[in-house]
């Protein structure tokens, strides 16, 4: 008995060994990686063998050979639907008062905005928007830092401000765009952090640096999370207190870099120097003259997978107007290309794209107030998408303000909010 | 089957006489087709085996039907005849009504296409199948392609549980 039904178990598995029937596998292959990401849901439901196949990271590595992969960018934003409060949000910011009711307070008053998480597809022009399933609907916290890791198509969300409370959190999120199942909680950091420095180094590691806590001391403190495990790693703190400080690594170098930031008694007024983890080492290294700016963010600074440093200065914090490019050996920035006219005014928030062309770097940036942008009014607080196409082998030499290329992304209203930080994948 | 573009250039720079030599194709039911060579060279196959001096002969084409063959080439005419003159929407045009077939003929299509290396026409076939599945439900899907559905009601609606909340 049991010989006759593994025979037509067997005979099952034959007939269902073809992804399409009557095309050989490797031609329909060929065929479904054409699919848009949006359809895969349904593919998945079709039979086991296409829900395996779209459910495998290796399905996407056959979509990024072949060039069918979409680019997607992911931005942790404010929603627009009550944009007229984010001015007023500023004061809550600014606001020193540690009570928790004054915070409840300010919050009913000013009503701070409600993020949630934007999905730009670059490949096929549209913008979706993730929200978290939690009962309530006041959006993910607050100031979330939003990291990918490219190879297993995950997205991890740490940190941030709680949207009620406006208190420091430690929640960590984990969503899969490969495998799909939404957000899932994930083991949280040590403590609440926030504006910290944060990169993906590796295929699975996600390290923190630096912040603050939620008594608004900056923070030494750093750890690392393996998304594989889902688990925490203290690390060695750093020498300085670095708030607002910026997080960098770059393909196939295991390092992680934190540049600039303030310490608690220092506020606003940006370190010169980065440190840098060895994980070989397992120990922090200092730089000096990294950051020649004391007025401005570091984090519009964008690592290319080739290790280049790259920074949207936006002349507001007494450096120059421009892309610029730190040029380690003299240790400066040197501006590469130019930043369309009536530029930037605030710091955007910046992100080298994946896959870009072999001979030169693509990075995304949300820029505001530019004039007719995206062919808005004018009003200076709508943000829009713009993408910076950057030649590989810029030559400083000759003022090089025409090595870069800028295109206008259409950035619908409902997506013009301020964005406070983004990463792209490749799917 | 007979052609009128005798002044199209061939990619072959080999011969320096003419530019209309003409090959002959045999399908897998012993019909001859007698094409350009720049038309018949738009197969990565056929080039390979020109080169490997086998442009004399009847090139066989033992697991293509005549009436496969004859779309295939019709294809590869016009592909030669777009390639000299970039008007990109004809191309697109010709290219959107050219494959609106059913399955069974975009199979053959894309198994000739396969077969004698074309890769425009194994592009435009692959996109086709894609294009079929944008925006279906999976029954739709599985009746299209003939697929036998092995996923139980319980595990569709756990995928679907899974992803409804992915996006608002």
């Amino acid at each position: 008995m049991g010989g006759a039904g593994k025979d037509i178990q067997l005979l099952q598995q034959q007939q269902q060994q073809y992804l399409i029937p009557g095309l050989p596998d490797e031609v329909a292959m060929d065929c479904l990686v054409r699919v848009p990401y949006q359809f895969h849901l349904a593919m998945k439901s079709v039979c086991r063998r296409w829900r395996n196949l779209a459910n495998d990271p290796s399905f996407y590595r056959e979509r990024q050979r072949t060039g069918t992969a979409e680019q997607l960018v992911c931005l942790v934003q404010a929603l627009t639907s009550i944009t007229s409060a984010e001015a007023e949000v500023e004061s809550v910011i600014e606001d020193n008062n540690k009570e928790q009711e004054e915070k409840r307070r300010l919050r009913r008053r000013h009503c701070p905005p409600v993020y949630g998480l934007s999905v730009y597809n670059l490949s096929r022009n549209t913008w979706r928007r993730m929200m978290p399933t939690r009962g309530n609907c006041s959006g993910i916290p607050m100031f979330s830092h939003c990291v990918a890791l490219p190879i297993s198509g995950k997205l991890v969300l740490l940190g941030g401000w709680d949207p009620e409370t406006l208190d420091s959190v430690p929640d960590v999120y984990v969503c899969d765009f490969v495998r799909g199942g939404g957000w899932r909680r994930a083991a949280p950091m040590s403590m609440g952090r926030s504006f910290f420095a944060c990169a993906a180094v590796g295929p699975s590691s996600v390290y923190v640096a630096g912040g603050h806590d939620n008594q608004k001391n900056a923070l030494r403190s750093a750890e690392v999370y393996d998304a594989d495990a889902d688990e925490w790693r203290a690390l060695p703190p750093m020498a300085e207190e670095r708030d607002e400080c910026q997080g960098l690594s770059c393909d196939g170098d295991g390092r992680f870099w934190v540049v600039s930031g303030y310490g608690t008694e220092s506020q606003g007024r940006f370190k010169s120097d980065a440190e840098c983890y060895d994980p070989a080492l397992g120990s922090w290294s200092k730089l000096e003259e990294v950051w020649p700016f004391p007025s401005a963010s570091p984090r519009a600074i964008a690592a290319t997978p080739s290790g280049r440093w790259c920074f949207m200065g936006g002349g507001n914090g007494g450096e120059q107007r421009g892309v610029m490019e730190y040029d380690v050996k003299e240790k400066c920035w040197k501006v590469v290309a130019s930043i369309p006219d009536n530029g930037l005014k605030s710091s955007p928030c910046v992100v080298t794209l994946r896959g870009g062309g072999r001979n030169q770097d693509r990075i995304f940036m949300m820029g505001s107030g530019i004039d007719g942008l995206n062919g808005g009014n004018g009003a200076g607080d709508r943000h829009g998408g713009l993408i910076l196409e950057l030649e590989k082998s810029t030559t400083t030499t000759n003022g090089g303000n025409s090595n870069g290329k800028w295109i206008n992304l259409h950035t619908p209203t409902e997506f013009s909010g301020f964005a406070y930080s983004v990463c792209s994948l490749l799917l | 089957m007979a052609s009128s573009s005798s002044s199209l250039p061939s990619p072959s720079s080999s011969s320096s006489s003419s530019s209309s030599k003409k090959l002959v194709l045999r399908s897998s039911d012993e019909k001859h087709f007698e094409v350009d060579e720049a038309v018949a060279l738009q197969s990565e196959m056929i080039k390979q085996m020109v080169e490997d001096g086998f442009g004399g002969d009847v090139i066989p084409l033992l697991n293509v039907s005549s009436n496969i063959l004859s779309k295939v080439i019709d294809y590869c005419k016009k592909h030669v005849d777009f390639d000299s003159k970039k008007k990109m929407d004809d191309r697109r045009r010709w290219d959107a009504e050219y494959i609106d077939v059913g399955v069974d003929e975009l199979y053959h299509l894309i198994m000739a296409a396969n077969y004698r290396n074309i890769k425009g026409l194994l592009d435009l076939t692959c996109q086709k199948v894609a294009d079929t599945i944008k925006g279906k439900k999976p029954k739709q899907i599985r009746i299209i392609f003939n697929i036998k559905n092995d996923v139980t009601p319980e595990g569709e609606q756990k995928i679907r549980k899974e992803h409804s909340w992915a996006f608002e």
